[in-house]
């Protein structure tokens, strides 16, 4: 099985851990600049420094509120947004959707990436989910 | 007397692997092997695979005379199929679970969970209705929890409790109070407190603070303190190599646990001690409810592998022991708020190795533990002070002898689960015997 992890900040390798993957499954692993990850079938697709979360004034400012989080949520500043960005953007993140069978958001920041790419696929049987517990059932029933 | 029927009510039960599940299943289990016939109102089996996930080693422990009926329960806040949402929720997942919670609330006012009222109510009809019912027990959160108890109760006179648990109307780390009495959800709670013969908290604070919201209701209402359930099978303590310990954690590992806190008082005792700076730290358990890492964790974890700190994922309950049996001291961990005990803390109690609390010193746990022998805790939750926590309990950790270690052992059998729900089982058993005599005469 394929699958395509969105995962901005990296830390993935408990989590794949326990989804047991094998030897015949492929995961890409999509982060801003670094993975945990290691393995014969994992492979990072690193979107650089513009994929993570804006530290400029206004965003930091913004998000000293709830409102103000809320209100950072909607514009280009939000992480998830900048995020999706540089992964539209990547040639490696277009075709590993391209061939996702399971499409992973495990963090909060990597969930508008992922909506958009199982949108974006055109594979039969493509599915999208946010968190592990769903992604470890649909591993099992895959089986 | 033919056997008491309990119906007991709980959303979380196993095999969710949600943190309150072991409240649940160790209540309806005592009950069940007190001789009570017990049906279970719980959600479908399949829910919790896609959303907390689940244990399946825990299901395996549910007392096998348990009935256990699953009632469906559907709510927009637990689908995690990415193809169901809308480019709202992708887009800020915040606001619309705001949104959501509007049109969830209006069957009961409970975010994503009130939707389940209707069918729960009807469930406990159809139980009744099929076997009387002599008791009925809710377990919250959720709060719903409560409704089929108040609705035999209401209904058919069957005398209902709330397992209060945690709190509806005060948060428990910050203290403030999240219900306004006046409000629906506050009304509600009143209702159900005034119909309910008993209310049971997990703490002497929170009990307190209800009493004071609630004078004329308050001689109902109890402390019954979570508890461990299994004596552990560990070995002996080991004798000193002077090499580095394994301190370990075991427990989900949520957003309020103050990581970046431990991390930095872990890093400063690492430079002032040498038997610290030869330690590891091993934590054990779930990410989150949900299984997925919030900001606050993501950049502590970054912090982790310099400081021969390593996350392993969660541990099955039948692997509890082995992986208990690796540690020379235990964290203990949590949000703050003087309403908090944590349900881990007689679990850790009861193995008898040294503990190092890394938390608010304003919450219950300080209390709890204060007499168990090679605890030490944070006074502050300064990097300095939780650096001199960690060397204090390593120290601690390496001269324990096992003589020493089953003295600690022996202090924590207050804290079985046994010990607290044993004498609230025997009076609800008089309850009920004295309800079917006052029926037949």
């Amino acid at each position: 099985m394929r699958l395509l992890v969105i995962a901005p900040s990296g830390a993935v390798a408990a989590a794949l851990d326990s989804l047991q993957i094998r030897s015949d499954d492929h995961v890409d692993v999509v982060t801003a600049t670094s993975c945990d990850a290691q393995g014969s079938s994992v492979a990072q697709i690193e979107l650089g420094p513009s994929a993570l979360p804006s530290r400029g004034r206004m965003a930091t400012a913004l998000q000293r509120s709830v409102i103000g989080r809320n209100i950072l949520r909607l514009t280009p500043l939000d992480g998830g947004r900048r995020f999706a960005k540089a992964a539209r953007r990547n040639r490696d993140f277009q075709t590993s959707t391209a061939e996702a069978d399971l499409i992973v958001a495990l963090e909060r920041d990597g969930i508008l990436t992922a909506w958009k790419a199982l949108r974006a696929s055109a594979r039969p049987g493509v599915r999208g989910v946010h968190g592990l517990a769903p992604a470890r059932a649909l591993l099992a029933a895959g089986r | 007397m033919q056997r008491p029927h309990l119906l007991y009510t709980a959303w979380g039960y196993p095999p969710s692997r949600g943190s309150g599940v072991y409240r649940a299943w160790a209540t309806a289990n005592a009950f069940a092997e007190a001789g009570w016939r017990v049906t279970v109102l719980t959600v479908p089996r399949e829910f919790f695979e896609t959303t907390t996930g689940i244990d399946v080693t825990l299901e395996a422990q549910i007392h096998p005379d348990i009935r256990i009926v699953r009632v469906p329960f559907e709510s927009p806040g637990f689908v995690n199929d990415l193809a169901e949402w809308s480019w709202l929720r992708a887009t800020s997942p915040e606001l619309w679970n705001g949104l959501n919670a509007r049109r969830g609330k209006r069957s009961f006012p409970e975010r994503n969970y009130g939707v389940w009222r209707p069918l729960l109510e009807e469930a406990a009809r159809r139980v009744h209705k099929e076997t009387p019912v002599d008791l009925a027990i809710g377990t919250a959160n959720p709060n719903v929890d409560f409704l089929p108890g108040y609705v035999l109760s209401t209904e058919y006179g069957v005398p209902a409790v709330m397992d209060h648990r945690d709190a509806w109307s005060v948060d428990i780390y910050s203290g403030r109070r999240t219900l306004e009495p006046r409000s629906r959800a506050g009304r509600w709670e009143r209702r159900l407190m005034a119909d309910a013969e008993q209310v049971w908290f997990v703490n002497e604070p929170l009990r307190d603070w209800h009493a004071q919201q609630h004078p004329d209701l308050a001689a109902r209402f109890h402390v019954v303190e979570n508890g461990y359930d299994l004596d552990l099978d560990l070995p002996p303590a080991r004798p000193s190599s002077g090499h580095g310990l394994s301190f370990g954690y075991i427990g989900t590992i949520s957003g309020a646990i103050p990581l970046k806190e431990l991390v930095d008082g872990w890093e400063l005792a690492r430079r002032r001690d040498e038997l610290v700076r030869a330690s590891k730290i091993d934590l054990y358990g779930y990410l989150n409810h949900l299984g997925v890492p919030g900001q606050n964790m993501v950049e502590a974890m970054e912090r982790f592998e310099p400081n021969d700190i390593r996350y392993h994922g969660p541990v099955g309950r039948a692997e509890i022991s082995a992986t208990y049996a690796r540690f020379d001291a235990l964290v203990l961990t949590f949000g703050s708020g003087r309403f908090i005990t944590g349900g881990k803390v007689y679990e850790y109690a009861s193995t008898g190795l040294p503990i190092v609390s890394i938390h608010d010193p304003v919450n219950e746990t300080t209390r709890t533990l204060a007499d168990y022998p090679g605890w030490h805790g944070a006074s502050t939750m300064t990097a300095d002070a939780i650096a001199d926590a960690f060397i204090a309990t390593a120290a601690a950790a390496r001269d324990q002898t096992e003589e020493q270690r089953s003295q600690a052992r022996a202090y924590a059998r207050r804290y079985s689960r046994t010990a607290q729900l044993s004498p609230r089982i025997s009076e609800l058993q008089e309850l009920v015997a004295r309800r079917r005599k006052e029926a037949t005469s």
